[in-house]
């Protein structure tokens, strides 16, 4: 992740050994993301045009709302095995409640997870001991950007299809961690704050009746004079 | 009265020998362009940057179209599929933008941004007739009021010539170059904004209001026309409902000096306040009832109420923006005394506006630039594309502002634009850097707000309307 700003970038560098390398299976990146930080999908929209990006994530993310009425949710990037592939994704934090105690607020994002899906034919390539859970089968709900755990009763409820995912194992190095210090306002200074906004504009309010009254109602009665001039013509 | 006479005449001679405008090269050049050259220019640098447009969208990450566009495009496609607009997740704007913006659908995407560089040009063409007519018209008042003054005013209608250098359509191919060569406006169009939109209404509603007085027959259909545009922008917009009371008072017949002429006027309208009022209420009511039944409750609430609970705490040019941030963190909602305290001093200004400038249509083009500056200036969020309400308006009183020096004029423009400058580093160092720059911020949106008020009352102290060189050889 980058080291600042509200607008920064995940990189991931995924890496993959042989045999899976090159193989024609296909990788799910799933990363959750707290309610402090938010995509914007028109953004991932025009990254998906230009090919730079194949993602999954939900259809709309309120970019306006402050952390405390975000929602967490994910977004799952895609791609093929490869020796190594990068992978980017431009996330943006939130703007967090001011406080008296703090002046900046940690948000924290948990590790991505890895999904992998083959061709039936070729699922004996995928070493038992690299999937964390070899027993089970995993689903992907786009409509919720998630995989779920593939029951026969969940596919019968859900009508989702895609369920020959598996999660794999996965050897992290983080190269730096996934924590991000916002800057928050401090609420000690709201009253000041509020008292002199109030003060300043009432005082610029009526600087500028003062200062301006003279030159407006000369014009004003200048005006009258030429429109009941004007009337005497008529 | 002899002595008034006198000062009367010497300042209009004064104003004689003011000038050295002719001498810059750029005015000279303005000049030998006819005016329909300058608007086939304009159009070619608005079609080639809608050109750059495309090509720079479909290299870059970061588009040079506006995010706006895309969002009522996407509204043009639900209302193609029959469905509302409003299905379209932010789609917060008229249901007559998504209708305007269906060619883009089944013609090209780049359509919208022809409609709307096309009304960039239309406003340009009605601030050229806009400006020559009030400045024809105001000379002519002036002539008359000198032969009065001086007993000859049955000679006044043989006198009609005005001085070179100072024709109307001067000024006025001034004032629409000055709109049509302001970066920000053709930006704004070819980004597909939908501004200069209403913008046009706006300015449109002028022109209607001021031709209706230079003109005797059909002048209450003018008036009606008016306050239909002038319904048709609050459909729109919502802000310019705002201009309303100096658009009534101007209409007025007499001056209002107290609160009694004043309720006097609202309640006792003439006739011609009626044809504005049953205009703006024609326009506005047709066009909001159509679209409530077709679009129902949340057509209202995105069109309208959503921006009145809207709290945008994110750092803006804003003077309330450090407070509204800091509001978030506070429990409940704040007292009615605090809102009335916050917001009571635009409406007093806005309110002492319309009552100076708005009472007479010489006027009410400066008036409504002043109704606009402030409500930017004292708004709850300010960002550079509402100085675009101000903008449009601006061209139409450059004339009214002589009696600013030209170092002045710069100096004006130079504290605006740093103004704003020095607000741009700590929201950096905020957005990009993460460091903690709230108070910074706040204090610097107070230098801006400050900076603003300042300018403002600087233009409303250097108004003026009657400088003409009248020469006096002619007038004997």
């Amino acid at each position: 992740m980058d080291d600042a700003g509200f607008h920064r970038s995940l990189t991931y560098s995924v890496q993959f050994d042989y045999p899976l390398a090159g193989q024609d299976c296909e990788y799910m990146l799933l990363q959750p993301l707290p309610a402090g930080v938010y995509i914007s999908t028109d953004e991932l929209d025009d990254l998906q045009r230009l090919r730079r990006l194949r993602a999954v994530y939900p259809k709309f993310v309120d970019i306006e709302v402050p952390a405390m009425l975000g929602q967490p949710f994910n977004v799952l990037l895609g791609g093929a095995p490869k020796i190594t592939d990068t992978l980017i994704l431009p996330i943006h934090f939130r703007y967090h409640a001011p406080s008296d105690k703090r002046t900046s607020v940690t948000v924290s994002l948990d590790t991505p997870e890895l999904y992998l899906n083959c061709p039936l034919g070729d699922n004996e390539l995928i070493d038992n001991e690299l999937v964390a859970r070899p027993d089970k089968l995993y689903c992907l709900n786009e409509a919720q950007s998630s995989f779920v755990e593939h029951l026969v009763k969940v596919e019968a409820a859900t009508g989702v299809e895609n369920c020959n995912w598996k999660q794999i194992h996965v050897d992290y190095q983080l190269k730096a961690p996934l924590r991000a210090d916002i800057p928050i306002g401090n609420t000690r200074a709201y009253l000041p704050v509020l008292y002199s906004t109030i003060l300043l504009s009432w005082l610029m309010v009526i600087w500028t009746m003062i200062r301006t009254r003279g030159t407006t109602s000369r014009i004003n009665q200048r005006l009258e004079e030429q429109r009941q001039l004007q009337q005497k013509v008529k | 009265m002899k002595t008034d006479t006198s000062k009367h005449w010497e300042e209009i001679m004064s104003s004689n020998t003011k000038k050295t405008r002719s001498s810059m090269w750029w005015w000279s050049w303005l000049l030998a362009i006819s005016f329909k050259q300058h608007l086939l220019i304009s159009a070619l640098l608005r079609l080639s940057l809608i050109a750059y447009a495309q090509i720079h969208d479909s290299q870059s990450a970061v588009p040079y179209t506006d995010i706006d566009y895309k969002v009522v495009t996407d509204g043009a496609r639900q209302v193609l599929q029959g469905e509302s607009p409003f299905a379209r997740h932010t789609y917060r704007y008229s249901p007559i933008l998504a209708y305007l913006q269906l060619p883009n659908l089944f013609v090209h995407a780049a359509f919208g941004k022809l409609i709307y560089s096309m009304f960039d040009l239309l406003i340009a063409i009605v601030i050229h007739r806009l400006a020559y007519m009030v400045v024809k018209g105001q000379f002519e008042k002036t002539v008359q009021h000198l032969f009065y003054q001086a007993s000859k005013s049955h000679e006044c209608k043989y006198f009609d010539a005005l001085d070179e250098r100072n024709q109307p359509e001067t000024v006025a191919r001034g004032a629409a170059c000055f709109w049509l060569y302001n970066p920000l406006t053709a930006v704004i169009s070819t980004r597909g904004s939908g501004d200069s939109f209403s913008s046009f209404f706006v300015i449109l509603s002028l022109y209607l209001l001021i031709r209706a007085e230079h003109r005797q027959e059909h002048s209450n259909w003018l008036i009606f026309f008016a306050g239909v545009s002038h319904g048709i922008v609050i459909h729109l917009r919502l802000y310019p409902l705002l201009f309303s009371l100096a658009y009534y008072l101007s209409l007025s017949t007499s001056l209002v000096r107290n609160f009694r002429n004043l309720l006097q006027q609202i309640f006792r309208p003439n006739v011609q306040q009626l044809c504005l009022v049953l205009g703006t209420l024609s326009s506005l009511v047709l066009l909001t009832w159509t679209f409530f039944s077709l679009y129902g409750y949340q057509y209202l609430y995105e069109a309208y109420i959503y921006h009145f609970v809207r709290k945008d705490a994110r750092h803006n040019f804003s003077l309330h923006f450090l407070m509204q941030y800091l509001s978030t963190g506070e429990e409940g909602e704040s007292s009615l005394l605090i809102k009335l305290l916050v917001l009571g001093p635009q409406l007093v200004l806005i309110i002492y506006l319309s009552l100076t400038f708005g009472q007479f249509r010489q006027t009410l083009p400066f008036c409504v630039f002043t109704l606009a500056f402030v409500l930017v200036t004292y708004n709850s969020v300010v960002t550079s594309q509402y100085f675009i309400w101000y903008m449009a308006i601006f061209p139409l009183c450059l004339n009214n502002l002589k009696l600013l020096s030209w170092p002045r004029c710069f100096m004006l423009l130079a504290l605006w634009i740093c103004a704003q400058a020095l607000w741009l580093l700590p929201a950096y160092l905020l957005e990009f850097r993460t460091w903690n720059t709230f108070n910074w911020i706040g204090a610097q949106s107070a230098i801006f707000f400050l900076a603003n008020s300042y300018i403002l009352k600087e233009l409303l102290a250097h108004y003026g309307f009657t400088h003409f060189k009248i020469s006096y050889k002619k007038f004997r």
